[in-house]
């Protein structure tokens, strides 16, 4: 563990000498040092607490979209290409872009679950694409840790692609202009890395800034006033403990009903997919645990959460100021916390909002 | 020839073969000896020094975010991601370097993955705690404005939520009494009050249990040695690096020994081939100067193979000649004891008819001519009718000197037929103790015809008989004297022979004579074989040269001392015991009698 405190830490060039320390030594300083820390930060905590002093600060849990990176023209626009080709799937009914369609927000318009190949539904809500560039995990549940894996994972998956990769290379080696720009930009014939890797640049373009980065940038009158009040209730009624940072969200895991019941409440029955990251590391204390999503464009990604069970943003922020904050709040505040959700649609899409209510 | 080819291409083929393996062992200890490229050991090393400083920033930043610094969870996500990216760099660089990920790189990657899932419920926690720690006041007060709450329950929400304030700050409160507290409050009547309260208790309990699960995420934080992972890695690393170092300093030794045996080899068949090549020139020098000296060398070859040619040409002459001349003597002596024995008779014949003549028939014949006359009285003239004529007194005394002639050159005959016999002695060749003199007069003899008119003047001594070939001697004197009356005339020509002892182991003979002489430009070349200054059918050329070869081979020698217009001589040394008889040679054999047919 650092010596030090603070935002600088030196960090020593030499190498530490062998630590000696027991682990029940190093737990006793660990706590020391967090009772240290706690005690002279009590004020500093304390402001945190008080919202209208922390903005004063100038501290918002909020980040601005960077830009996105340098990527490869020709690598993106192939991946434009693969995104929207049917022939990853078994029976090349299904493509990417089916269930992402990208000039609507990345999502499924507005299905509940999405239908795969032969007609089969997806046991869960697809999520919009167009940040997923900056989730710490892909899927719900945060099985795949990039977007290059994600790709094995949906092609593989029985009710979506329902296919396997070597199928998929040999459906595309058949074409011979395919074959061509792939050895022009990656000197080899289609493989599962280089189509992963093209689809993975082109979601990496696809992150586009809001009014709200603007905002946050400095532009101040890039948002409305009720946009504004909305983000001030967004953050003073604690969603932004989950939804902060770059994605609004995607950065971390939360147990779905936090401070209540929510499947038991739901009225619907439990499937496979509620049971959310327990599926992947099947530890109790992960049952119920999705990742939290990001909250940009979600304007334009109804319906809400995994199970696509809220229609409506209003509704989602009832379910969330419900289960996860374990709070009520007036409609007015929760409007105008919509107001602000909104003002995170790319500014590209927002001709495609419908009006605010 | 085929196999010799065949062997060749296999020689030259494990010669590349042998070449090719020199170098691909070289390559391979070059290889080797590569020490690990030292931009990649220090980029491994600056990807520690990275690993550390983020773990550490890591560790930070969870405190930061545990105590409310951090106002999102990004800074938590970028350090793992960070320390996820730093970990594939390392898998590649120790790839490049070619050392295999050790089992402190699988520890490490385990540390991590459990730090990552322990953050990632920390962050959960964290944020539902501080939801509720921050709602709390706002309950407490909306609690306390409820005009039902009485101030036990004022202070009673207060005291609970100041002491989950402290449990969230010090970490040091008694939770089983916070629980007591909560569990103690009560359970109003009023709905409304009654809602707060179960939120009060809700979120108390929230706090409470995200409290203890936070700093048991921290504490299980605290455990995993990812730092102590880092370093063992390091540790390792620099372990196979160092081994790696001294592998290829191995390998570096054997090159640097290789590497001079190799140049040492190359000195040596350097050498060879300098040497080969000196070796070339000397012969390509040789061969000119040999291409050089050829003319010279043919030349003197050639006079070599003339003289030889000559020589030969001499002795197949000799051959000839000795060939000739024995079937000559043989026949010569064949012919002289043929000739001797009718020559007895004719002799003994006219002897008796002599002696006969002298004794009875002289007498008888003047007797009966005495009578006849008496009886006719009368001279016999007419043949027919008359009486024989008495005898002319004069007849018997011519017809007596006619017989005495007839004898005489019977005898002369008899006398030629014996030195013929003599001379070409059958045991010719034969070595024996051989007076000279006599083999000087029975050559004086033979040549009586060429020497006719010639005054002959011997001035023999007393000389020891000399061991040696007499027919060959006689051959040389005669040689010399035929010469010798070649050169003088009828008119006052002198050939004077002289023999003398010289000590008393040698015998000199000297034929001299006062002939035209030798010119001095001639007097060198006489005794070369075919050398002839006499017309054809007189002289051969061989003469002298035949007398030099039977001296010589005598042991003596032979000289001539001559001034043109006076007279020449040649003088003979012989050695008494010559020792040559049993190297006499095969020449000496058919030596020719007689020099000019
Ligand atoms: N007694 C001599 N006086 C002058 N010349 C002589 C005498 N003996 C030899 N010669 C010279 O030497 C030559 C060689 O002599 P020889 O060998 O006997 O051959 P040949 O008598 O057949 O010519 C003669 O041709 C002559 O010129
Ligand atoms: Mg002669």
């Amino acid at each position: 563990m650092p010596e030090h405190t603070g935002e600088f830490v030196p960090i020593s060039w030499v190498r530490p000498e062998k630590s000696k320390r027991t682990a029940k030594g190093s737990r006793w300083r660990f706590l020391r040092r967090i009772r240290e820390i706690g005690l002279s930060a009590t004020l500093i905590l304390g402001m945190a607490v008080a919202p209208a002093l922390a903005q004063n600060l100038g501290w918002e849990p909020i980040k601005p979209l960077p830009p996105n990176p340098a990527l490869d023209a020709a690598k993106v626009k192939l991946g434009f290409q693969l995104f929207h080709d049917p022939r990853f799937s078994d029976d090349g009914t299904v493509a990417c872009a089916s269930c992402h369609l990208i000039a609507q927000g990345g999502a499924d318009r507005g299905r509940r679950v999405s239908e795969g190949v032969r007609r089969q539904m997806g046991e869960v809500n697809a999520p919009s694409v167009l940040t997923a560039a900056h989730n710490f995990h892909q899927f719900w549940d945060g099985r795949s840790p990039n977007l290059e894996d994600q790709v094995s994972h949906v092609l593989a998956n029985p009710r979506e692609f329902a296919s396997t990769w070597s199928a998929v290379i040999q459906r595309l080696s058949r074409d011979a202009g395919l074959v061509s720009t792939m050895r022009a930009i990656y000197g080899e014939a289609p493989s599962r890395k280089n189509l992963s890797d093209a689809i993975a640049a082109y979601q990496r373009s696809l992150p586009e800034i809001s009014r709200f980065d603007r905002f946050l940038r400095g532009e101040s009158s890039a948002i409305t006033a009720e946009e504004r009040q909305g983000y001030e209730k967004f953050k003073s009624y604690g969603c932004v403990a989950c939804h902060q940072g770059v994605n609004v969200g995607g950065n971390m895991f939360q147990r779905l009903g936090a401070l209540g019941n929510y499947f038991a409440d739901r009225g619907m029955p439990e499937t496979r997919a509620d049971l959310g990251r327990f599926n992947v590391t099947g530890k109790e204390s992960d049952r119920y645990v999705f990742k939290v999503p990001s909250l940009r464009n979600v304007a334009l990604t109804a319906p809400y959460f995994h199970d696509g069970s809220a229609a409506t943003l209003e509704e989602a922020i009832a379910v969330m100021f419900k289960y996860q904050l374990g709070r009520a709040a007036p409609a007015e505040d929760q409007r105008l916390i919509v107001q602000f959700l909104r003002a995170l649609t790319a500014q590209s899409l927002e001709k495609s909002l419908g009006s605010k209510p | 020839m085929n196999k010799l080819f065949s062997s060749r291409i296999l020689k030259g083929f494990s010669g590349i073969l042998i070449a090719a393996a020199a170098i691909a062992f070289l390559a391979f200890l070059a290889t080797n000896s590569r020490d690990a490229a030292p931009q990649a050991r220090a980029n491994l090393i600056a990807h520690f020094l990275k690993l550390r400083e983020i773990n550490a920033r890591l560790d930070v930043n969870v405190l930061r975010s545990r105590n409310g610094f951090n106002s999102d969870y990004d800074p938590l996500q970028e350090g793992l991601q960070s320390m996820q990216e730093i970990r594939a760099q390392l898998d590649t660089d120790l790839e490049r370097v070619g050392i295999q990920a050790p089992e402190a790189a699988r520890a490490l990657d385990e540390a991590f993955a459990r730090k990552s899932a322990s953050i990632d419920d920390f962050k959960a926690a964290n944020a539902i705690w501080r939801n509720s720690l921050r709602y709390l006041p706002t309950l407490v007060e909306s609690i306390g404005q409820n005009p039902r709450a009485d101030t036990a329950l004022r202070l009673q929400t207060s005291e609970i939520a100041s002491g989950l304030f402290r449990f969230g700050l010090l970490s040091d409160t008694d939770t089983a009494a916070l629980r007591q507290l909560l569990d103690a409050l009560p359970s109003s009547l009023d709905a409304y009050l009654a809602e707060l309260l179960q939120g009060f208790r809700i979120h108390g309990e929230t706090i409470l249990r995200q409290s203890e699960r936070e700093a048991e995420l921290l504490a299980t934080l605290a455990e995993i040695p990812v730092a102590r992972c880092i370093d063992l890695l390091q540790e390792n690393l620099e372990f196979s690096f160092t081994a790696q170092a001294e592998r290829a300093n191995f390998f570096r030794d054997i090159l640097t020994v290789y590497s001079a045996l190799l140049l040492l080899l190359i000195l040596y068949i350097g050498a060879r081939l300098a040497r080969a090549y000196r070796q070339l020139g000397l012969a390509n020098h040789q061969l000119n100067e040999a291409n050089e000296t050829l003319e010279a060398r043919v030349e003197e070859r050639t006079r070599d193979l003339n003289a030889a040619l000559s020589e030969l040409k001499a002795s197949e002459a000799h051959l000839i000649q000795s060939e000739k001349m024995a079937s000559l003597g043989q026949m010569v002596a064949g012919v002289a004891h043929e000739i001797n024995t009718p020559l007895g008779y004719v002799r003994g014949t006219l002897e008796f008819i002599l002696h006969t003549l002298g004794d009875t028939l002289e007498p008888y014949c003047v007797r009966v001519s005495a009578f006849i006359a008496g009886i006719l009285g009368k001279p016999a003239n007419d043949s027919e009718n008359q009486a024989p004529a008495p005898l002319d007194a004069e007849l018997l005394p011519e017809l007596r000197m006619a017989l005495d002639n007839s004898l005489y050159g019977l005898d002369q005959i008899g006398e030629i037929v014996l030195n013929l016999k003599n001379f070409s002695r059958l045991d010719r060749g034969q070595y024996t103790l051989y007076r000279l003199e006599e083999g000087i007069d029975s050559a004086l003899m033979l040549a009586k015809n060429l020497i006719k008119h010639r005054a002959i003047i011997k001035n023999y001594g007393d000389t020891s008989p000399v061991f040696c070939a007499p027919s060959q001697i006689n051959q040389v004197v005669l040689n010399l004297i035929t010469n010798a009356a070649q050169a003088t005339t009828e008119e006052g020509g002198t050939i004077t022979i002289s023999t003398r002892m010289k000590g008393n182991d040698t015998v000199v003979i000297k034929i001299a004579d006062n002939g035209t002489g030798i010119p001095e430009d001639v007097v060198g070349r006489i005794f070369d074989p075919f050398f002839t200054t006499k017309e054809i059918g007189k002289g051969t050329g061989l003469g002298l040269s035949i007398a030099y070869k039977i001296i010589t081979q005598h042991k003596g020698k032979i000289q001539v001392f001559s001034k043109p217009g006076k007279g020449t001589l040649f003088a003979i040394e012989l050695p008494v015991e010559t020792g040559a008889a049993s190297e006499a040679p095969a020449l000496a054999e058919d030596m020719p009698l007689l020099e000019d047919d």
